[in-house]
């Protein structure tokens, strides 16, 4: 591996919350995922092939553990052990037309959204598909149904988000 | 249709809100601190398990309880299985010794005891990846780094490449910081017999590295600060020679030459008390030094701080250090010699000049004040032309390619491939090369370094008119003055000085020879109460005498018959005998068996000859006689010793190297049964090592030939002959090394013929079976299975036990390279079972590992697989490390070729650690190289350029040229997969002026391949070279 893990994680990390806030979560939860994440890739650095996909769906997966965590009413003994390392984020309060775009691609149906967040990211049909383990033929049927739902949510007039 | 699902552009699109997402995330998370987090949560979690002291684990700062005495034995030996299967049986015998719980009870309880070691090793997961079940038994795999003994090796290895960088600070540096590594007793408190052999084995190792760091430290220059330490060592390790030598010289360079002698003293009693030996002749001889306050003991060795050359050849002969006279031919000599580099070529001189002369001695001075000129080093060969044995051309030259760092096993045949590498070599550097003793201009000219930078003397009796370039001395008597001078040196300054007019009358005597006056010189110093005119007297006597010894025209005959006539009967005995046999030289311990002595007496008597001029020494230990004598002492042996006694003479020294020899197949081959098969004849040299066994034979190849040839000439009955075939087959290792081929066809050929004429059976197979591995390595493999199949007929119809295996082994290997696969198997076949009649696991394993490839030809890639792991688990089993590394390579190989590419570069990988670990330099070149292609093979490039640019350096440390050229070839290859066009054809264009310069055929391909890259221009779509086989 000729990167450092040290120059990956500045390069990445801002990217890497964003990929799990597209993926539908709070920034909030975003950036603790995505911290246990970089842990994660951290210790394993030396075999992690590539470390863009492993460490993205690392935080994903850990995003979706930790709500359904809190879905069984166990974020308070979760909240005990991560005491000390609560993230930062609290700061966070983006433009009001960024967190209405938000707003409508948490709307967007789970596989699609996981899909057009990796899209966002720059990652090809075929290495997508490699990576959610779907034909590819699914994942461009995936991202034409998402862009065409937010390309009419994004119509004037429909503006707040009806649903198609 | 309308563009409805656009869509919008602009800022509002999706790509544009997420990127302004990702603004706003960064303008408010403090990545630094994040950072900084991570760092510190992934970091603590690390594992770090030690096993050179206590058994101890730790994770974080965290101490890891590691359970009953049983587990702890059982992570133990996983520990140091470092990465390969333990099986149930292997583990429940290291675990449980003797009383074994039943078989199914032991696999359960070490069930628990992995489950229970799986949460310690891997607390956070489900699925474990670092203690797993390997088919058998179960495997432990760390991350690097997690086991101390894996970061002592990776020290020692540092070290090691850092020494020779010549950065000796660095690696004195780094081997301390490894040895710190050891806590006390390795394995403290793990029981059982697998754990007792490793602790031994780990203890040595830890001995060898603070040898090694002694070493450097004393090159450093730091003798005081490490003779507190030494004293402590040695009184650890009372019967380590080495380390008392050590201890010896730092003591010395302090000063303390008392204490240094007392240390000594006590070695040897401790030896003599515990172990009834001698020290070894190394400690006698700087015992001696010490004794004689010898000046060049405190010499530190200069290096360059930075220079990241191997130290260079340094073969001179010693000077005299009371050369004396040829003032002025001396300095013409020096001017020619420190001629600035010329366009026509290097500076080369010939001095030639009557026996006894002085030439050599001239040469020897000469160089020695020249060496600076010469930083690479330089190199000597006695060329032996008035010996029964001129040395043959091609021979010096095998040695000089050893000097110069070529592994034996990489050296060419011929002489003509020889001096091609000999040259290439020398091109870039600057050495200085003494050929004494030459016999024409044909025997010299292939060892000739064809580069300006080199310098070349040669000696010789008849004047070299026609060795092109040559600037001939011809070096005459000395003058009177000089002369006198010499007498006065040696013999002291006032004697002669008191009787000038008889010392002019000796010298006189002697015709102003420098070995006559010398003789003479030597006789008187040994006799304070003879005056000048004594000697004059008594040599007139000599001169007068009828039996006097004529051989033919020489001038000092008087003065040898009057040092001979002095030396006591076991001192005459003795030179006398020393012409026998036929080797350029002799270690005191052979001698000693040649003379039927101890090798402290045959040692007191070398030396005084020495003393008296009538010897020199060759080496440290080694004692030659000194040529111009050697027809004249052959004439008193024939006067004196009879035929009888010099035969016995002869069949002891025969002994001696052959029990030697045995010795070092037994080292070499892990125990190998033909060593017992044959017959003993006497007592030998032991081995601590493998490798100093090899050595060994390489050190005494020229004598061990030379008494095959002797041997077999006086060989009168088949049992007289026995004895020199089982020679030839104990010097297997010698063989194997890939040095000496020529020689080995001689020889097995000579007793061969013997065999026939005496009808010797037992020596007939054995030559036989040499000769067919001779044939094969020269490529000729129709002709070695022939030898090999008489040998093998030989066997069955005498019932010739000895070494039917390897007979076996070697005619599988043979008709399988002749693609009659079938038939290989069925030798094979045959071959392992006589191995496991006989309980000889390693030759089964190794029969097995071969046998792998010839199942790839019938086209079972399954059957050579598990043939190939076979023969893993067998060494494995054997407990032969260096067998099992051997047999992954093999095994590396056959996963390679059937696409198991990740097996492969596991198998490799685990051999490579190994021959790094034990620095086979030759075998971690071959392992790098397979790797990278099986890299390009896999497309993962990048991992390709590292191995090849491992394999290129390693090339290069060991100035082995053709590994250079092949691994720049798979590098180029690599490289242009990567893209990188202009640095893959610089490599490619390298390898090719390389193959081109060795005159290999590996050269063609790449012109074909550079010509049309030029000429399309570059980044063109060529095909990947494929590697000659």
């Amino acid at each position: 591996m000729s990167e450092s893990f040290e120059a990956f994680f500045r390069k990445d990390y801002i990217r890497l919350i964003a990929f799990v806030v597209s993926c539908g979560f709070t920034a909030d939860e975003a950036e603790e995922a995505a911290q246990e994440a970089m842990v994660a890739v951290f210790r394993r650095w030396t075999y992690v092939a590539e470390p863009q996909a492993y460490v993205r769906l690392t935080a994903r997966r850990l995003a979706v553990q930790r709500r359904q965590r809190e879905q069984q009413g166990l974020s308070l003994a979760m909240e005990a052990t991560w005491a000390g390392a609560r993230p930062h984020a609290q700061s966070f309060h983006p433009e009001p037309d960024v967190d209405h775009y938000l707003a409508i691609v948490r709307r967007l149906p789970e596989r699609q959204r996981h899909v057009f967040a990796w899209y966002l990211e720059g990652f090809s049909h075929s290495q997508i598909a490699k990576i959610e383990q779907m034909p590819e033929a699914t994942v461009r049927s995936h991202l034409r149904h998402a862009k065409d739902r937010l390309a009419q949510w994004f119509r004037p007039g429909t503006e707040k988000g009806d649903e198609p | 249709m309308t563009d409805h699902n656009a869509l919008p552009k602009g800022k509002h699109g999706p790509e544009q809100m997420h990127e302004r997402l990702v603004a706003a995330l960064a303008a408010s998370i403090d990545t630094e601190r994040a950072l900084e987090r991570v760092l510190v949560q992934g970091r603590p979690q690390t594992l770090d398990i030690r096993i050179l002291g206590p058994l101890r684990a730790f994770r974080g700062d965290q101490e890891l309880d590691l359970g009953s005495p049983p587990q702890r034995a059982m992570l133990a030996m996983l520990l140091l299985y470092e990465g390969r299967v333990a099986t149930f049986e292997e583990l429940s015998a290291a675990i449980w010794d003797e009383e074994a719980p039943s078989r199914a009870r032991a696999r359960a309880t070490l069930h628990t005891y992995v489950t229970r070691l799986r949460a310690l090793l891997e607390p956070d997961r489900s699925n474990f990846e670092l203690l797993t079940s390997g088919g058998q038994g179960y495997v432990l795999r760390l991350p690097a780094d997690v086991l101390d003994l894996t970061r002592f090796d990776r020290g020692i290895a540092e070290a090691e490449a850092a020494r020779k960088a010549g950065r000796l600070r660095e690696a004195a540096e780094s081997l301390r910081a490894s040895l710190t590594l050891f806590e006390g007793e390795p394995l403290t408190g793990i029981v059982g017999p697998y754990a007792e052999r490793q602790r031994a084995h780990l203890a040595e190792r830890r001995l060898s590295a603070i040898e090694t760091l002694m070493d450097l430290e004393l090159d450093l220059g730091n003798h005081a600060g490490i003779v507190a330490e030494l004293i402590a060592l040695t009184a650890d390790h009372p019967l380590h020679e080495g380390l008392c030598a050590q201890l010896m010289l730092a003591l010395y360079r302090c000063g303390r030459h008392s204490d240094a002698l007392n240390t000594f003293t006590q070695m040897r009693k401790a030896l003599i008390d515990n172990l009834g030996i001698e020290p070894r002749p190394e400690l006698s001889t700087l015992y001696q030094r010490i004794l004689a306050a010898d000046p060049t003991l405190n010499s530190v060795p200069a290096r360059q701080p930075q220079g990241p050359k191997l130290p260079g050849p340094a073969q001179l002969p010693a000077d005299i250090n009371d050369f004396t006279g040829r003032w002025e031919v001396a300095a013409r000599l020096r001017t020619l010699l420190s001629a600035q580099p010329v366009a026509e070529g290097m500076p080369l001189v010939a001095i030639s000049g009557l026996a006894g002369v002085g030439k050599t001695a001239l040469a020897v001075h000469v160089a020695h004040q020249a060496t600076e000129a010469f930083p690479d080093g330089q190199l000597y060969a006695d060329l032996r032309a008035y010996t029964d044995e001129a040395t043959r051309p091609e021979f010096a030259l095998g040695g000089f390619l050893r000097a110069l760092g070529m592994p034996p096993d990489l050296i060419p045949d011929g002489l003509t491939e020889r001096s091609a590498l000999y040259r290439s070599i020398l091109a870039e550097r600057r050495i200085l090369v003494l050929l004494d003793n030459a016999h024409d201009a044909d025997q010299v000219s292939p060892l000739l370094p064809g580069s300006p930078g080199c310098a070349t003397i040669v000696t010789s009796r008849i004047k070299l008119a026609d060795l092109p370039g040559a600037h001939l001395v011809e070096l005459g008597v000395m003058e009177p003055d000089e002369a006198l001078s010499l007498l006065s040196a040696v013999a002291g300054r006032e004697r002669v000085a008191a009787e000038h007019s008889a010392a002019t009358d000796v010298v006189t005597a002697c015709r102003f020879l420098p070995l006559a006056v010398r003789l003479l010189a030597a006789r008187l110093a040994a006799r304070p109460s003879w005056t000048v005119a004594t000697l004059a007297a008594r040599l007139a006597h000599a001169q007068r005498r009828p039996d006097l010894l004529r051989v033919g025209n020489l001038s000092f005959e008087s003065p040898f018959a009057l040092a001979y006539s002095q030396l006591t009967p076991e001192q005459a005995r003795v030179f006398r005998l020393l012409s026998l046999p036929n080797g350029p030289d002799i270690s005191a311990d052979a001698a000693a068996a040649l003379l039927d002595l101890s090798v402290s007496k045959a040692e007191e008597l070398l030396e005084s000859l020495l003393d008296a001029s009538l010897l020199e020494i060759s080496g440290p230990g080694r004692y030659r006689l000194r040529d111009t004598l050697r027809p004249l002492t052959r004439r008193e042996l024939d006067k004196s010793e009879r035929p009888e006694d010099r035969a016995a003479a002869l069949r002891r020294l025969l002994g001696f190297y052959l029990a030697s020899a045995q010795a070092a197949h037994r080292l070499a081959y892990e125990n190998s049964m033909i060593a017992d098969d044959l017959v003993a004849s006497g007592v030998g040299g032991t081995f601590p090592s493998a490798d100093e066994a090899v050595t060994w034979l390489i050190v005494e190849s020229d004598l061990l030939f030379a008494t095959i040839d002797q041997a077999v000439a006086s060989a009168r009955m088949g049992e007289q002959l026995l004895p020199v075939g089982d020679l030839l087959v104990a010097m297997e290792p010698l063989l194997d090394s890939g040095a000496h081929t020529r020689e080995f066809d001689r020889g097995a050929r000579a007793v061969l013929a013997a065999a026939l004429t005496l009808g010797d059976r037992g020596s007939e197979l054995r030559s036989r079976y040499v000769l067919g591995r001779v044939l094969f390595d020269a490529d000729k493999p129709r002709e070695a299975e022939e030898q090999l199949r008489r040998a093998h007929e030989l066997s069955v119809e005498y019932g010739e036990k000895a070494i039917t295996g390897q007979v076996l082994t070697a005619l599988a290997v043979v008709v399988g390279r002749q693609r009659r696969h079938a038939d290989a198997l069925a030798l094979f076949d045959a071959a392992m079972n006589w191995y496991r009649e006989n309980g000889v696991l390693t030759g089964e394993a190794l029969s097995l590992s071969y046998s792998a490839r010839d199942h790839l030809g019938m086209g079972e890639i399954e059957g050579a697989i598990a043939a190939a792991e076979k023969g893993v688990a067998m060494f494995t089993e054997a407990g032969s490390d260096g067998g099992t590394a051997r047999a992954r390579y093999h095994l590396g190989v056959v996963l390679s070729r059937t696409g198991r590419l990740a097996g492969s570069v596991y198998h490799h990988l685990e051999a490579l650690a190994f021959f790094r670990a034990t620095n086979q330099h030759v075998w971690e070149q071959r392992v790098c190289l397979r790797l990278a292609e099986t890299f390009i093979t896999a497309k993962r490039y990048p991992e390709a350029v590292h191995h090849a640019e491992q394999a290129l350096i390693i090339s290069r440390d060991i100035s082995y040229p053709y590994g250079e050229a092949m691994s720049l070839t798979v590098l180029g290859n690599a490289l242009r997969e990567l893209g990188s066009t202009s640095r893959s054809l610089d490599c490619l264009q390298q390898a090719f002026d390389i193959f081109s310069r060795l005159s290999a055929p590996e050269a063609d391909p790449l012109r074909a391949i550079l010509d049309r890259t030029h000429s399309v221009k570059a980044g063109s779509s060529d095909r990947p070279i494929s590697r000659p086989e």
